[in-house]
């Protein structure tokens, strides 16, 4: 994956601009040196740094499962716990692939229950499957957890240094797309894109749109393998 | 007439890489209805790969003080470790109930006709209240075992938890009342060292309360 930049902030007198893998290399490292004060420091930055994306991966669940605005903000708050006792306990990954995608997964299973919490507190019908009369969904919460520790464990055998964007981009087929989608990553603005491949803007909407699309399909191939 | 999915995707995308915090509900509120799924699932493509903006010290600062996030450093901070959280999970998992878990923990150590005291000490690990500082790793060893999870797992969920904030500054200065205080403190040590030494610890002790190396 790709390195992201971001500069801890003013409280953290130590700070210097430290990537997310950095982040999260030193957070794992406090981790298992059992130094929890540590721990706490380098992932309060990693997920500073994320805020937005976890608050993101929440607000399109919320659309899913029609979460109000109170249970949208509940469910962000629930996830950063969950994440943190995640990582505390059994997160074992290296890249923010892995990490990224291990959030993802939480921040579902957080979203249905609060969905599912929601439900019972106005005895509506919940129609998403995880229906909590079935045995083996009676925890989905670890269930969840479970199933994404286990796709952890096998990305670690996949998770190079080079990362999944890296190994994603040249496998796409269409040059152009590849273009547009190795330019957003660099964060160029759509105008600026256009006008170096010589594309209408509405094209340029297209090829982006289609691009990611296609970085998504590499994306399942990536981590179901 | 409604921006298309593909304008929206790639204005978020524009906001988002400038750092200037785009929400995603706004993006699908300009959608047409029949659209927002797909732009969900769109954004969300997005979210999974996009490279972390480079934010300003105004954008940083918002973040910093987002609701969510200090309420969820406030119930990390005072969380005393995770063992409340993860053993009931763990063992309803195995199927264990906690005398269950009782009778393989003292079979485990020959120590049969303690299961009830055994029982007693679990349950005080699964609400937190037994210091994990002083479990013995051979007890971590043998309920690792039992409930399909690393000792390791198990020493890390009970002991590593922030340590609560450090006061400020200490004041040295004797406040009202301090010589009464200090009277009661000095009966207090009195009466402890008038107190019986407690009766040394058996085996299902030491496992429990003995130290890691017990």
């Amino acid at each position: 994956m790709r390195q992201c930049q971001i500069v801890p902030g003013a409280h953290d007198p130590g700070s210097v601009r430290l990537s997310n893998e950095e982040l999260l290399r030193r957070f794992v490292a406090c981790r298992d040196d059992g130094d929890a004060n540590g721990a706490l420091r380098w992932w309060t930055a990693l997920i500073e740094a994320n805020f937005d994306r976890v608050r993101g991966m929440v607000d399109v669940r919320a659309f899913r499962y029609r979460l109000s605005v109170a249970e949208c903000d509940e469910a962000v708050q629930r996830a950063l716990v969950k994440l943190w006792r995640r990582m505390i306990l059994t997160f074992r990954g290296t890249t923010m692939g892995e990490w990224v995608n291990s959030t993802a997964s939480l921040v579902d299973v957080v979203c249905k229950d609060v969905q599912r919490a929601g439900a019972r507190r106005t005895e509506r019908e919940t129609s998403f499957d995880a229906g909590s009369a079935d045995p083996e969904r009676a925890n989905p919460d670890w269930r969840g957890d479970e199933l994404a520790q286990e796709r952890h464990r096998r990305d670690e055998e996949q998770a190079e240094a080079a990362g999944f964007v890296a190994w994603a981009l040249p496998q796409m087929g269409n040059e152009r797309r590849r273009l547009v989608v190795e330019r957003t990553l660099d964060g160029v603005p759509a105008e600026d894109i256009a006008d170096e491949l010589g594309v209408s803007m509405d094209n340029l909407y297209a090829l982006r749109s289609r691009g990611l699309k296609d970085l998504r399909a590499l994306s399942d191939r990536w981590f179901d393998t | 007439m409604r921006p298309g999915i593909a304008v929206l995707l790639s204005d978020f995308i524009d906001a988002w890489n400038a750092g200037d915090r785009p929400r995603v509900a706004d993006y699908l509120a300009r959608a047409a209805p029949d659209e927002r799924a797909e732009l969900a699932a769109r954004l969300e493509d997005w979210l999974v790969v996009a490279p972390t903006p480079d934010y300003g010290d105004r954008a940083r600062e918002a973040i910093r003080t987002e609701p969510a996030l200090r309420l969820a450093l406030g119930e990390i901070a005072t969380e005393a470790g995770l063992w409340p959280e993860l053993l009931p999970r763990l063992r309803e998992r195995a199927g264990l109930a906690l005398r269950d878990l009782a009778a393989r923990v003292t079979a485990t150590f020959g120590l049969r006709g303690e299961e009830e005291r055994a029982e007693r000490y679990l349950e005080r690990m699964e609400h937190g209240d037994l210091d994990a500082a002083r479990v013995s790793r051979r007890l971590l060893d043998a309920l690792g075992a039992v409930l399909g999870v690393p000792a390791e797992t198990l020493a890390r969920a009970g002991t590593l938890h922030p340590a609560a904030a450090a006061p400020g500054q200490a004041l040295f200065r004797a406040a009202p009342g301090s010589a009464a205080s200090f009277k009661d403190d000095l009966e207090a040590l009195s009466r402890a060292a008038m107190t019986p030494a407690p009766a040394p610890m058996d085996e299902l002790d030491r496992l429990f309360v003995g130290g890691p190396d017990a």
